[in-house]
Parts: structure tokens; C-alpha cells; sequence
């Protein structure tokens, strides 16, 4: 296990490298630069700038000052946040996206399959659909709906939690992680149904029923396992995502997480914070990916590494 | 989105300038009879997270706000825009382009050094600096050598500033400036201290190593999330400034930015959502405290567009757009028409307008109609246009209207091009555009800068528009001492390049602020739009 | 009745079932349409989403207004009779109803267009990988590995700042970004179909590869893609819909479901029904794809069988 755990960490380092080439191609590709503003910047000023951010260097060269100063580990210095280096602009914003994103996960996990096994005992009856409609409203209205319609009700309506500068505390993560509870319930709910109706139709599960088994036993010991399965392979994405990506819910609640700063970053072509970001998920994709993999080999005694 | 704004006043004339003034305190005024609350504390919303705390990068409102906060010019502006001595106490026009400067001998930073003339010379040259590549070096422009000093022609030394002695400042200008009090109200123009600055090297803008000389210092700087000030016993006028901390909150999305505030986390907010204003007003009208700028909203029409060339369409497409309807109907935050290129309040020109702007609509459009059909357009033959504007829900909305005002008047078909920001800016600056949503407000209140967008070859001049004749009576105008006749001739000069249509303006911006009733010392009355926290407080409720 | 109805039902399935059984045996696909038409919420949930369908293509033509017809007489109006404005105007005079049905009409393309460009390529890709196995399946995977790792609202962003004047290059950047779940699946298929005693006796009377693939593996992966194109239809909507609150959705006047909702949530306290009526349009259309794609799933899939 170890050893295919190593293998897997030096063959995802060529993947990390390709992504940031294409993300370092892509902006150079992209229209715009990190000095065009409102006001024009005259010629002689455009020099300067560019010149004390080597943007006046041939591509290559640039490309290769970036990789140099990632082997010493520094991100290099933002564009659009002049005074901060891309690896403090992360660090600042990471520890709350983890937080956010990782309690929602976990919430997100626990009602997505508590759902998806009522929806799929129940299966096409009422219960099913009403189970299938509260799961899938997260997929269903735009989070950028949900997310000021909780505000309106929770912080203006009736004034039960605060609404004002970002604090990492309870009464501030409460909102946001129940929106993005909302919409990862909505996928993995759909996923659980999904496959506990495949493995209840599989032959083993027809045979333990004809063996007069109670239901409960069955769908404990022998059918939540397997069915456990497509949501593992599902986790890893979703995680990223959320951790990552969650720009929608942090501009609704002003949330300084790595998913605005992804989005400002492009916006702002801030070349260093966008590969910096993108690096940050190339890695967290291929972490989470290799973990998922290890609790699939754990979850699936047929797999063996 | 508007033009990157700073500072300066409605009337900064020589006479005030000459005046000088002595150190009056004139912080925060508390009416008679106000009792103050016990805990003066401010949160304020910014709009966006500052590019940075280094006055030599500093370029955008947020970050102008703050720095203004934290440091303090030689002169410096209250919240009507009025011009009043700063570190400076007096000063003297000696000549049409000298300038001497008396700093007061009570000035200190932050840290309790004494501040001093040298102060100013280290800053501004270090922003001069072509290495230190400042974006807006625009002030720098007017001092004598500074545009050769910032391409790197000359070394800093040959900038126009000269320490005579500790309290004593020598300023040289290129050109008679009559605005430079006006120029020297900037963050960018303040002074930087030496010591903690070759200590800190870049870093010299982080909490407890920034030293700062105005009414605030730094406390605390948590990236997109919180920014926060605190009283500077060490300032010189201390004893005046009420507010002893202030938080900039830098939440960018503007329905958030509504909901924070009405949460009451927020106590003043610089900007409402498209369309919430009305709502706003009815709900909560004496928290309404929409403030007329000197900015200009206009479009930019391309000169060298084969179908724009022609300044009968040019005309034709000003001339039927209903200004009063755009402002009262579509606009409704209390925006005035526009027909001219400075707008009303502007310093150094007076506002022109067009014969036609009194004329009934028929009687606009019929004119317009014939021009159309003098330069081959007609019913026959339609005019098609594309129309350029960045994503956002003003400059669709206002696009949308304008459009479909040359549809219904004129029967011209245009198509809408929105682009991404970055992209449109890169489209509007190369010319690759008919007609572009345009805006700009002053970076210091002279006519000057409004006149930057038609002259040719300006890097502010979009339109790509060039009349010899116009670039020569600015030229004339700003050599010229005599502040009437200066404005005379800026002012025939705006009329000249306005006869040739190179821009449709369309309204003067307003800047639709809320703030709670318990903060005083807010005002209306400000131009120059930056309202400076040593001069609120806030009242007991 | 309704209980009657259900009973008459219930009854004309098991008669169409058994007589299927006794005349012609059970063809895969009717066996699929009778497991699909036990799913009654995916059944009238196809019937809704048909009347909406007919509904934004038919609409516009026999409404009074122009989608793009300004009024400065008529703005904001609350739903009223006046003027005919029967679900109120927008900020500029606009009918709002016309305006709802024409979004539908590019949110319904965007979804379609861009789940096709996203069936297209992730089928091509998969089958193609998953054929050739060895080599070119390592790297074409690697490159599906390099796409996953980035981040997916940056590519958006991205192209949309390349595409944004064009709404098809939208629609195609849309799917482009959408293929990589298909192409895995598509891939893991093929695999197993490729050791089929069919494909093997193509191969043996010389068939060339490019048929086998396109002719003999590509239409027996149908199912499968029939059901996962359906669960991206929704996705794809959905992230038309937040493209448009980071305000890069579809070029004005031209609008769309999203570019609707995103205006009215602006302004859902003073003009609710900006917000509820495309809202409403939105989330029951995703809804009924949802429920559409669950049923598709649970009789389609292939595992099932």
C-alpha cells in the first residue's frame, strides 16, 4: 500500500506541472493585462511596471523564473494585492475554505446518504418524491437565490445571527455551510438513491431477501457498503469544489476563501495568484483523489494495491 | 465602473492658495448642543479590498480612502472639498511655477519622529523612481522634470522639490499650476518615512511597522476581510479627531454590501445596488446621502471609425438622446444632464452646451434626420452601429436605453458588444471599438483634466479624436497666469472640441452613499467624494 | 378516482407486460419504457417539461411584446393587466413574460447544445481511450487527469472572456467543459465491450477500427449515455445560471433563465416577482430534468439489467 502510495504521489507530479504550463499558456492567452485600468497607463509607465515584474521578458524566461522561485517554494508576489505574496494571500484564505468547505462536507455526507437510502427504499413511491424534492433543491434554485433569501430571513427578518465582517466563528460559518450542505446534499443524495436501487436489484441482495433476512440487516451489512461506492469515487471532486470553488457563497457572505480570490484573480489577471490557486487545487484534486482511492481499497475487498 | 478618482477642491484658486492660512483646527466640528456617544468607533464599507497601503501604489477609491485616513499632504481637503493646510501651514506662489511650502514645526509621525521637508523630498522622488514604477504618477507630471523623471530621462534629483530648510518646502511646476494645493491634497503626494521604510523594505505597509503621519495609524490588516485604523496620538491635531478607530470592511458585492449595513455592521456605504436606490430612499430617507461628484458618464465615439468619421453622425446620434428621461426615468439616483465635457462645479472652464439641448425632441429629431440623410443615411439605407460596454447592470441599462433611442428616433440598428472588464478595456484603449461606454472623473478639480480626453494623442483619449486648434488654445490657456483668462480660454477650447462631437456625454455621476443617522459630520457637499474620517463622529444613540 | 385511475394504470402495465412477455419477449428498451413508466414523478415530470418546451417556443410568437421592446412608461410594473404586462416589466419597460419565455429558449439551448458538445466529445474520447488501450489510453487519461485538476470556474471564466461575444462559442465552451465524467465513463464501458465475441469477429472480417468504434461499440453505449447527457442538461443550466451572477452570462438584450434570476435576486424585496417568476421557471425545469434523469437512470442503466 505504501509503495503504491508513493508511486501515485511521483506520477501525479508530471499532471501538476502540465496543469500549470496550460493555466500559465491560457492567461498569457487571455486579453487584458493585470495594468489595464480605467485610466490608461502611458507607454513610459507601462515600461516601468513591466519591467519590475519581468512581464518585458520573453515568455520563457518567464515561465522559467516561475518554476525556479516554486522549487524555493514562493508563489511570487500578487499583482492586484501589491503589499502581499501570493503564499500569504493563501495562507490567509485557506484556513476558513477548509473550515467552511470541510464541516459542510461532512454534513453534506451525512444527510446526502441518510436520503438517498429513504429515497431508495421507498423507491417511486410519495415518500421517494418528497424525499428526492427536499434533496434536490440545492440543484434546483441557484445557490445565489438561497444564499441572500437565508440572509433576509435569518440576519434581517429576524435578526438571529450576525451579518458583517467575516469571523471564523459559529455564528458566522453557520449560513454559508448550510447553503453549501444544501447543494452537495442535492448531488450526493441523487447518487446514493441511484446505486442503493442498483445494489438492492443485484442478485446477492435478491438471495439474502429470499433467505427472509429483515431489511434492516440487509441494507446495514450487505447492500450500504457497496452502494457506498460511487458516492467514495465522488467525494474527491466534491471536496475541491467546495473547499476551492465555492465562489457564489463567499461573495453572498463576504467570505475571504480561496474561491473569490480564485475568481478576482482572473478578473484582476493576476497571473501569479491564479497559478498559485491553481497549483493549490492540482494538489488538493490529486491528495483527495488518492485518498478516495485508498478508502475505496478499504471499503472494496476485491481491490488490491 | 468609474474612472480611478482623487482628490482636490471646487475652489482651488491662487487666491486661496496665496492666502495660506494659519494651523486652525478645523477637524471634526461638533454642532452645539451634539452629544457625542461614548464610543466612537466607525465601520466603514470600501468597496474593495485596497491595491495597497504604499502611497506610491496607491490608485484606486478604497485605497485612497484609507491612505487618507493614514497620511496627511502638505495641504489637505475637508469633506466639502475646501482646501486647508495640512502638514503645511502657509504657503507662497513666489513665481507663476514656484511654489514654497511652511511646514508646521508640531508635525510628527506616527511614532513620535519629528516630521520634516526631507520627509517629502525622500517620498516623492522614491515615487518618481522608475524602479518603484507607480501607476499613477500623474502628479508627478506637473512638477518641473517629472514626466522626464518617471521615463527614466532624468535622474530624481532633477524633480521639482527642493528641502530649503527642515520646515521649508520649494516646489517647481513645468507650467504655471494654479491647482497644485489642489494636486498636493493626495495620498500619493504625502510623506514617507525614511527609517521604517529602508528597514522594512517592501513589507513597510503591515501593521506595526507602518508609520504613518495622519490622523490615523495602523492596527490591524487582515486581507479581503478587515482593515483597521486607530487614532494617532501623535497627529497634531489629536485633540480634534473624535473617531478613535475605524474599520474598512472591503466586501465587494453590492447586495451584500446593502444587507451588511441594514444588519447594522456597517455604518456608511458608498454604493447601492442598480435599482434599490428609490426603495431605499422610501424605506429610510434620512440615511440617504447621495453626493454629486465631478465625474462625467459618457460615450465614446470613434473618430476614426469609417462610418463615425463623419461628425454629422456624430451629431445626429448626441442630439436625440433624451438626457431627461435617461436621468429621471432609467438613471433616478439624481444624476444631472450632461452636454458638455466639464461638468457644473469643475474648476478652470466654464460648462458649455449645444444650441440644440432647449429644442423640443420633434424638432431634435428632425434635425438629426436630416443630418443622417446629408451623410447617405436614411430608411433606405439604415445605419448599423455595435455599441461596447463591460458587464454591469448600469451601463446595460443605460446602453439599452440610448439604443433604443436611435432605433425608435432614427431607425439606426445597433448591436450590443458586452465584454469581460479587462477585455473591454483592452478593446476601448486600442480603438477597436464604434461606439464605447465611457467615464471619467477628475483626479484634481481643474478643467485640465476633463480636457486630457480630447486632446490629441492623450493617453486618456479614446475617441482617437485630434484638433490642432483645440490642443492650441489648451496649450495657451495653461501657460497663462491670469486665472479669467485661462478660463476663457480652457472653456472655448472645451467648446471647440465639443462642436466636433467626439463624445456624447450623458450625465454627471452621483455617488448614492447611505450612512447611519448617528454619524455626523457626513456631508453632500463633496465634490472630490473622499470623506475623511478625522472629520465625522459620532452621535449618542 | 384518482385511486381508480392508478388501479386502471397499474393493470394496463401488467397486461402490456405479459403480452410483451408472450408475443415478443422482452426487448431491452421496452423493458427499460416500463420500468421508466413506473417512475411517476420522472413521467410527469417529462410531461411538465414538454409543456415548457412548447410553451418558450410557441409563446413569444403569440404574445403582444417584443422581448427587447423598451417602455419608459411601463417600468417595473407588478404583474397587472395594463398594457398586457400580465407578469409586470423590468427596469426598462420590458415584458417580463416574453422575456421569461425567450430565456427559456437559450437556457433550454445552452443546456442541450452544451450537453451535445459534451456527449460528442466525451464519447469520442472515451471509446477512443478505452479502444486503444496502452499507450494512447495512459496519456488520453492523463490529459482527462489534467482537466480535472483544474479549476473548473477559471476555465469558465476564462473562456468566456475568449467566447463571451458569441453565444454559440458559449454554448460550445459550456459542453467543453463538461465532457470529463463522460469520457470516463464512456472509457470504462468500452473496456469491457471491447473483449465482446462482436467486436472481436469485426476484427476478424477486417472491419477497420474506426467503424468498430463508431459503428459497433459507440451505439451500445447508449444507454448509459442517454441517462448521464440527461444529468447534464440540469448541470449545464445551472452553470449558465452562475456564470451570469459573476456576470458573464448572455449578451443583452438577448437573456436567459439565469441572467433573469440574477437580476431579480438583486432586487427581490422591492420587485419580488422579478426574482419568482423566471425563479420559478428555472427551478421547476431543473427539478423536472432532474427527476427525468433519475428515472432514465434507474431503467436504463446497464448494471441494472
Amino acid at each position: 500500500m505504501l509503495s503504491y502510495i508513493f508511486r501515485r504521489l511521483c506520477g501525479a507530479v508530471p499532471t501538476i506541472l502540465v496543469v500549470v504550463t496550460v493555466c500559465f499558456t491560457m492567461l498569457q492567452l487571455t486579453p487584458g493585462g493585470p495594468f489595464d485600468s480605467e485610466r490608461k497607463v502611458s507607454p513610459e509607465v507601462l515600461a516601468n511596471l513591466q519591467a519590475k515584474y519581468h512581464l518585458n521578458e520573453p515568455i520563457y524566461k518567464q515561465y522559467g523564473y516561475y518554476l525556479n522561485n516554486l522549487l524555493h517554494g514562493d508563489l511570487g508576489a500578487s499583482f492586484r494585492y501589491a503589499d502581499w505574496s501570493v503564499n500569504s494571500l493563501v495562507g490567509n484564505a485557506l484556513p476558513i475554505s477548509l473550515t467552511i468547505g470541510c464541516t459542510s462536507m461532512v454534513l453534506a455526507l451525512f444527510f446526502g446518504v441518510l436520503l438517498g437510502i429513504v429515497a431508495a427504499l421507498k423507491q417511486n413511491s410519495l415518500v421517494d418524491y418528497f424525499v428526492m424534492f427536499l434533496s434536490n433543491f440545492g440543484s434546483a434554485v441557484p445557490s445565489f437565490v438561497i444564499g441572500p433569501v437565508l440572509v433576509l430571513v435569518f440576519c434581517l427578518w429576524t435578526p438571529l445571527l450576525p451579518f458583517g465582517e467575516f469571523r471564523l466563528t459559529p455564528a458566522y460559518i453557520l449560513l454559508p455551510v448550510a447553503l453549501l450542505t444544501l447543494i452537495n446534499v442535492s448531488t450526493l443524495g441523487r447518487v446514493m438513491r441511484g446505486s442503493l436501487i442498483e445494489v438492492l436489484n443485484s442478485n446477492y441482495i435478491r438471495t439474502a431477501r429470499a433467505k427472509g433476512l429483515p431489511l434492516r440487516t440487509i441494507v446495514l451489512r450487505h447492500a450500504l457498503k457497496p452502494a457506498l461506492l460511487p458516492i467514495v469515487t465522488l467525494l474527491g471532486p466534491l471536496a475541491v469544489a467546495t473547499i476551492a470553488q465555492a465562489v457564489v457563497t463567499e461573495s453572498v457572505f463576504a467570505i475571504p476563501g480561496i474561491g473569490r480570490l480564485l475568481v478576482n484573480g482572473a478578473i484582476n489577471r493576476d497571473y501569479t495568484l491564479v497559478l498559485g490557486l491553481v497549483l493549490l487545487v492540482a494538489i488538493a484534486t490529486v491528495l483527495f483523489n488518492l485518498i478516495v482511492d485508498v478508502v475505496y481499497a478499504l471499503l472494496d475487498p476485491r481491490i488490491r494495491y | 465602473m468609474k474612472q480611478v478618482k482623487s482628490l482636490s477642491v471646487l475652489a482651488a484658486s491662487v487666491a486661496l492658495a496665496l492666502a495660506g492660512a494659519s494651523g486652525v483646527a478645523t477637524a471634526a466640528k461638533v454642532p452645539a448642543g451634539v452629544q457625542l456617544d461614548a464610543k466612537q468607533e466607525l465601520i466603514r464599507n470600501n468597496g474593495s479590498e485596497v491595491e495597497s497601503l504604499d502611497i506610491s501604489q496607491v490608485e484606486s477609491y478604497p485605497a485612497i480612502s484609507v491612505t487618507s485616513d493614514l497620511y496627511e499632504g502638505l495641504t489637505r481637503r475637508d469633506n466639502n472639498s475646501k482646501i486647508l493646510p495640512g502638514v503645511a501651514e502657509s504657503w507662497k506662489q513666489t513665481s507663476p511655477t514656484t511654489w514654497v511650502f511652511h511646514l508646521r514645526k508640531d508635525a510628527k509621525w506616527s511614532n513620535g519622529d519629528a516630521l520634516t521637508a526631507q520627509d517629502f523630498v525622500f517620498s516623492w522622488q522614491r515615487t518618481a523612481d522608475p524602479k518603484t514604477a507607480t501607476k499613477y504618477g500623474i502628479f508627478f507630471e506637473f512638477l518641473k522634470n517629472g514626466k522626464d523623471v518617471l521615463a527614466g530621462k532624468k535622474p530624481v534629483s532633477a524633480l521639482g522639490v527642493k528641502a530649503v530648510d527642515a520646515h521649508t518646502l520649494e516646489v517647481t511646476t513645468d507650467v504655471p499650476t494654479a491647482f497644485l494645493p489642489d494636486l498636493l491634497t493626495n495620498p500619493q503626494m504625502a510623506p514617507l518615512h525614511k527609517a521604517s521604510y529602508e528597514k522594512f523594505g517592501k513589507d513597510y505597509t503591515k501593521p506595526g511597522k507602518l508609520v504613518s503621519n495622519g490622523a490615523y495609524t495602523l492596527s490591524d490588516w487582515v486581507v479581503n476581510n478587515r482593515l483597521v485604523l486607530v487614532k494617532n496620538a501623535n497627529y497634531w491635531d489629536a485633540k480634534d479627531t473624535k473617531i478613535t478607530k475605524v474599520t474598512y470592511l472591503p466586501v465587494e458585492d453590492e447586495a451584500t454590501e446593502l444587507k451588511i449595513y441594514r444588519a447594522g455592521e456597517a455604518d456608511t456605504i458608498d454604493r447601492l445596488p442598480a435599482g434599490t436606490f428609490q426603495q431605499m430612499k422610501a424605506q429610510l430617507p434620512k440615511e440617504m446621502k447621495p453626493n454629486k461628484i465631478l465625474g462625467l458618464y459618457y460615450y465614446g465615439l470613434n473618430c476614426n471609425d469609417p462610418v463615425l468619421k463623419d461628425k454629422r453622425v456624430r451629431q445626429a446620434l448626441s442630439m436625440v438622446i433624451d438626457r431627461d428621461v435617461l436621468v429621471n426615468k432609467v438613471m433616478g439616483n439624481g444624476e444631472a444632464q450632461a452636454y458638455s465635457l466639464i461638468v457644473a462645479g469643475t474648476a478652470g472652464a466654464s460648462v458649455t452646451g449645444y444650441d440644440w439641448q432647449k429644442l423640443p425632441m420633434a424638432k431634435r429629431v428632425e434635425e438629426a434626420k436630416k443630418l443622417l440623410a446629408a451623410a447617405g443615411y436614411g430608411p433606405n439605407k439604415p445605419l448599423h452601429l455595435k455599441f461596447s460596454y463591460n458587464t454591469s447592470e448600469v451601463h446595460k441599462k443605460v446602453g439599452l436605453f440610448v439604443i433604443s433611442e436611435w432605433k425608435t428616433k432614427l431607425g439606426i440598428v445597433t448591436g450590443m458588444e458586452n465584454q469581460e472588464f479587462k477585455v473591454f478595456l483592452k478593446t476601448r484603449h486600442d480603438g477597436n471599438y464604434q461606439v464605447a461606454r465611457n467615464g471619467w472623473s477628475v483626479d484634481y478639480n481643474d478643467a485640465n483634466s476633463f480636457l486630457d480626453l480630447v486632446r490629441c494623442g492623450s493617453d486618456q483619449n479614446d475617441s482617437k479624436y485630434c484638433n490642432k486648434a483645440v490642443d492650441a488654445e489648451i496649450a495657451k490657456g495653461n501657460l497663462t497666469v491670469d486665472a479669467a483668462k485661462r478660463k476663457a480660454l480652457l472653456t472655448s477650447a472645451t467648446k471647440l472640441a465639443m462642436e466636433d462631437y467626439p463624445i456624447i456625454p450623458l450625465f454627471q455621476y452621483v455617488q448614492p452613499r447611505m450612512t447611519k443617522t448617528w454619524v455626523g459630520g457626513w456631508t453632500t457637499t463633496n465634490p472630490m467624494d473622499i470623506y475623511k474620517t478625522q472629520e465625522l463622529y459620532i452621535v449618542k444613540h | 378516482m384518482l385511486f381508480q385511475k392508478a388501479k386502471r394504470q397499474a393493470l394496463a402495465e401488467s397486461l402490456s407486460a405479459t403480452t410483451d412477455a408472450v408475443i415478443e419477449g422482452r426487448s431491452p428498451w421496452a423493458d427499460a419504457r416500463r420500468r421508466f413508466l413506473k417512475n411517476k414523478a420522472a413521467v410527469a415530470s417529462l410531461i411538465v417539461l414538454l409543456v415548457i418546451g412548447i410553451l418558450i417556443v410557441a409563446g413569444p410568437w403569440v404574445l403582444p411584446h417584443a422581448f427587447d421592446d423598451t417602455d419608459m412608461d411601463a417600468m417595473n410594473f407588478a404583474p397587472t393587466l395594463q398594457g398586457f404586462h400580465l407578469f409586470g416589466t423590468d427596469d426598462l419597460g420590458r415584458d417580463l413574460l416574453v422575456r421569461t419565455l425567450i430565456g427559456g429558449r437559450i437556457s433550454f439551448m445552452v443546456g442541450i447544445l452544451g450537453t451535445v458538445v459534451s456527449v460528442v466529445i466525451g464519447v469520442s474520447w472515451g471509446a477512443v481511450a478505452g479502444f486503444f488501450g496502452g499507450r494512447i489510453d495512459a496519456l488520453m487519461m492523463r490529459f482527462v487527469d489534467v482537466m480535472y485538476a483544474l479549476p473548473f470556474m477559471l476555465f469558465a471564466i476564462l473562456l468566456m472572456t475568449f467566447f463571451g461575444r458569441n453565444l454559440v462559442l458559449m454554448f460550445v465552451a459550456l459542453g467543453a467543459i463538461s465532457w470529463l465524467d463522460m469520457a470516463r465513463i464512456v472509457r470504462g464501458q468500452t473496456l469491457s465491450l471491447k473483449s465482446k465475441e462482436f467486436v472481436e469477429a469485426a476484427h476478424a472480417i477486417g472491419v477497420p477500427r474506426r467503424h468498430i468504434i463508431f459503428r459497433h461499440i459507440v451505439p451500445n453505449l447508449l444507454g448509459i449515455v442517454v441517462v448521464y447527457a440527461t444529468v447534464t442538461i440540469p448541470n449545464v443550466i445551472l452553470t449558465e445560471s452562475v456564470l451570469s451572477f459573476l456576470g458573464m452570462g448572455v449578451q443583452e438584450p438577448m437573456t436567459s433563465w439565469g441572467v433573469l434570476v440574477d437580476e431579480g435576486q438583486s432586487k427581490m424585496e422591492a420587485m419580488p416577482w422579478l426574482l419568482l417568476i423566471p425563479g420559478f421557471m428555472l427551478s421547476l425545469t431543473l427539478y423536472c430534468a432532474n427527476y427525468v434523469g433519475d428515472g432514465l437512470r434507474d431503467a436504463l442503466d446497464p448494471k441494472d439489467r
